[in-house]
């Protein structure tokens, strides 16, 4: 077990460092200078020069990729060309409202999906598994930002109970968390549904039905349990995006995530914000498919680790 | 099942630690202004962006500001100019800096030569070139600007090379204290200090910055007591908002939100001509847009009442060649070709111009796309084949700059004076600094562009930009589309409020503003 573990986590080293190269090229091929669109118009030649080489842009490009892997194992990320402000604090002011909205909205999907792809699942064909459906469908078809703006015309307009934008309370995250969870609610319920009916159907169900176990026993310990390990891998990749997953959300909502950053920095050539932003992105996004694979092996005890 | 409750119970828990109880001040006169984006910086030396300078310019003074006219007043300093290429000005007494210390010669000195200096690479240094000694002390000859001479400690003189009239366009920047922003221009921006009548009292950047009163400003204390700017970039919820009363001020208004803003009687629109145009780049050194006809062709076929009408309805103008309402005055408009709209004019010119159907493409970004389809179909009207290249922004103007461009979609913010050297001059293409990114040379309108900017008389001055602009609508290396005028929207019960044209926009009035029940 701590074999694989220490397995895995050296392979994350070449997948980190084939992500950091091709996000380091990717951003210095697109054309756009950070220098010009910062200093702008009325800028002189010599001061663009000068600002060049004072953030090493003027270097040979493999000089500058090997200064950005050696800066970041020394978790020095250098300063936002935009905001010269360390890259670092940057992230870090961001990092806590983009997860709080990430799992707060996974909460919500979760609150969802598991109660309606459950019955459902048992209720087959009814009013109820008709109900849901739509609803799944509805929720996969609409755009973020509508179903943002609506929410906001609603309770924040009309209603006056929530604040429409900002961060800050509780009150700020619940129509984003809304936004966030609808559409992932409505992924979810359908998986947790067709894993259900697959499983339900099963020599062991009828078994357990026969020995005279009671129906919630047979759904929830019987079904749900074997049901769930498709379901958990779906979890680990919306996990693994908890730090990315929500720019539009956050544009909306007027909140200050680590998405908008992102997107914004993109726009602006801020190399170092973004490079930064995506590594973290990567790491986040093995350390959760680790985390799901070594939980598979709890819940499934067939699964070993060799 | 117990299982499961106690794990809803563990949520439950979860949830409600990060409640926090959400109380409202209601003592204090504060109010919140919305804006889309947030600066890039605070320190007046750095800030090259219009949000950022919204905030900026209520931290610091510059030793002049504009007034609601775009006319100069006096900020920190009256000044006098003992001859047509020197400016002296004369501090007030007794201004003092948010954290107690006074204001003297030296601090202005120091701000406009930490501009000039190359370590520091502020974006502003091209703007004081002319001053004696700047390039070379821009270039690290020097170890000081020698135009700037520091008379006594309340008196200040700047010497030009050559007399220069836009000068005083740029004598607005911030003053910073010399003793806080010379060690560490890093922690200067994350804690600046002025003189303005609001003082620094938190930002998180991309969420909010909070100022407060500065009870000892100059020129008296604001009437209120704190102000936020928060930054909504989404332009339909910060109208929601204003509507909840969450936002008191909205910094710019778009034109699908207009009915909204209307239909709220709680809620004012005050708009005002802005400094501000549109406009159709041609880069002349490219075919098939070298040819003049075809340019001429295209300013006729296009109907620049309807376009301006259908981005802005009435809010907006069609301004003369190279000027918008503010300036103006410096162009005779019976005397200069407007192109009016007229397809059988068109027809001529492509005659003239020996057009052989030859694909011409229109290079823009997403925020002008519409504009590049209204244009295509009006072109295509007389016949000339059209192709709409849409890229994103950064790539868009990378192009542009290049000179990889036939007609690009541009435009200009913050115009206040009629000198235009910056873009029509051939010494100012690309990639020699500047804005020719039409690759445009004329030497008769080279001579022009440099008599202009050194004529001090107003009457002589009129006289050459109408000389200007009578070359520039002969050879036509750009088409002046509209103006927009800038509108803000506050809700009512702030009384005190005025519009004033970007970049001035409520800047200085904001201290008057006063909240009414």
């Amino acid at each position: 077990m701590s074999k694989y573990i220490i397995r895995r986590i050296l392979l994350m080293i070449p997948i980190l460092l084939g992500v950091s190269l091709i996000v380091f090229s990717l951003m210095h091929l697109t054309p756009g200078d950070p220098v010009q669109i910062m200093l702008g118009d009325f800028a002189q030649p010599a001061q663009i020069e000068v600002m060049r080489d004072n953030l090493g842009l003027n270097d040979p490009i493999h000089i500058q990729y090997f200064n950005f892997v050696r800066n970041s194992l020394q978790g020095n990320f250098g300063r936002s060309i935009h905001y010269n402000e360390p890259v670092i604090n940057l992230i870090k002011a961001r990092v806590g409202f983009t997860i709080n909205l990430s799992l707060a909205g996974f909460i919500v999907s979760y609150l969802i999906a598991f109660p309606a792809g459950i019955i459902s699942a048992i209720k087959r064909n009814t009013f109820i598994d008709d109900f849901s459906m739509v609803f799944a469908l509805i929720g996969i078809s609409m755009p973020n930002f509508w179903l943002g703006m609506m929410l906001m015309l609603v309770f924040a307009l009309r209603f006056r109970v929530l604040p429409a934008t900002g961060v800050g309370t509780w009150r700020h995250l619940v129509l984003p968390a809304i936004t966030v969870g609808t559409a992932g609610a409505a992924l979810a319920t359908r998986l947790i549904r067709s894993s259900m009916l697959e499983v339900i159907n099963k020599d062991y169900i009828r078994t357990a039905r026969a020995k005279g176990l009671m129906e919630r026993t047979v759904t929830f310990k019987h079904a749900l349990k074997n049901a769930i390990l498709p379901v958990l891998t779906i979890i680990g990749l919306r996990l693994g995006f908890i730090l990315s997953g929500s720019v539009i959300t956050e544009i909306v909502f007027a909140r200050p995530g680590l998405g908008r950053l992102m997107v914004d920095s993109i726009f602006r050539r801020d190399y170092l914000v973004v490079q930064a932003s995506v590594l973290l992105v990567a790491v986040t996004v093995l350390i959760a498919n680790l985390i799901i694979d070594l939980v598979y092996g709890f819940i499934d005890p067939q699964i070993r680790y060799d | 099942m117990r299982k499961s409750v106690i794990f809803i119970l563990i949520l439950a828990v979860v949830l409600t630690s990060s409640m926090v109880a959400f109380a409202e001040n209601g003592e204090e006169d504060s109010i919140v202004i919305g804006m889309g984006s947030d600066g890039n910086a605070l320190d007046p030396r750095y800030v090259t962006t219009a949000s950022g300078m919204y905030v900026s310019s209520q931290i610091f003074n510059g030793l002049l500001k504009l007034d609601k006219n775009l006319e100069y007043q006096p900020d920190l300093a009256e000044f006098e100019m003992p001859s047509d290429s020197e400016y002296v000005f004369h501090l007030k007494e007794g201004v003092y800096f948010h954290d107690g210390t006074e204001l003297t010669a030296e601090d202005v000195k120091y701000t406009y030569e930490s501009m000039l200096d190359p370590d520091k690479s502020s974006p502003k240094a091209g703007n004081y070139l002319n001053i004696i000694g700047a390039e070379e002390f821009n270039e690290g000859e020097t170890d000081s600007v020698e135009g700037i001479e520091i008379i006594d400690e309340y008196t200040i003189s700047f010497q030009l090379e050559a007399p220069h009239a836009p000068f005083l366009v740029n004598m607005n920047t911030g003053i910073v204290p010399k003793h806080l922003a010379e060690n560490n221009k890093d922690d200067f921006e994350a804690n600046p200090v002025g003189t303005g009548p609001f003082m620094f009292e938190s930002r998180e950047i991309d969420e909010k910055t909070v100022l407060v009163a500065n009870d000892d400003y100059f020129e008296g204390r604001p009437n209120i007591d704190s102000v936020e700017y928060r930054i909504i970039p989404e332009s339909a919820a910060a109208v929601i908002e204003l509507e909840t009363g969450v936002l008191d001020v909205l910094m710019s208004v778009s034109e699908d939100d207009l009915p909204i803003i209307e239909d709220d009687d709680s809620i004012n629109l005050a708009s005002i001509a802005g400094t501000n145009y549109n406009y159709i780049g041609f880069n002349v050194t490219n075919k098939p847009v070298d040819n003049k006809y075809l340019r001429k062709a295209i300013a006729y076929s296009l109907d620049k009442d309807s376009i301006a009408e259908h981005f802005h309805g009435t809010r907006t103008h069609v301004p003369l060649p190279g000027s918008h309402p503010w300036v103006e005055e410096f162009s005779d408009s019976t005397a200069i070709n407007q192109y009016e709209y007229d397809m059988d004019r068109a027809q001529e010119m492509l005659a003239e111009g020996d057009y052989d159907g030859e694909t011409v493409t229109i290079k823009t970004s997403e925020g002008r796309q519409e504009l590049a389809q209204i244009m295509q179909q009006m072109m295509s009207s007389v016949g000339i084949d059209v192709e709409i290249e849409l890229l994103e922004w950064g790539t868009f103007y990378d192009d542009v700059v290049e000179g990889d461009a036939e007609i690009y979609l541009l435009g200009w913010y913050g115009i206040i004076d009629p000198d235009a050297y910056w873009f029509f001059h051939s010494d100012m293409t690309p990639p020699q600094g500047g804005s020719n990114r039409m690759y445009y040379s004329n030497e008769k309108a080279d001579e022009l562009l440099i008599q202009g900017r050194e004529e001090v008389d107003e009457e002589e001055r009129k006289a050459i930009y109408h000389d200007l602009y009578e070359v520039l609508t002969e050879d036509l290396p750009m088409i002046f589309l509209y103006s927009e005028e800038d509108s803000y929207a506050y809700r009512d019960h702030l009384e005190g409020f005025e519009a004033a044209p970007y970049p001035v926009t409520i800047l200085k009035q904001l201290k008057n503003v006063r909240i009414v029940d």
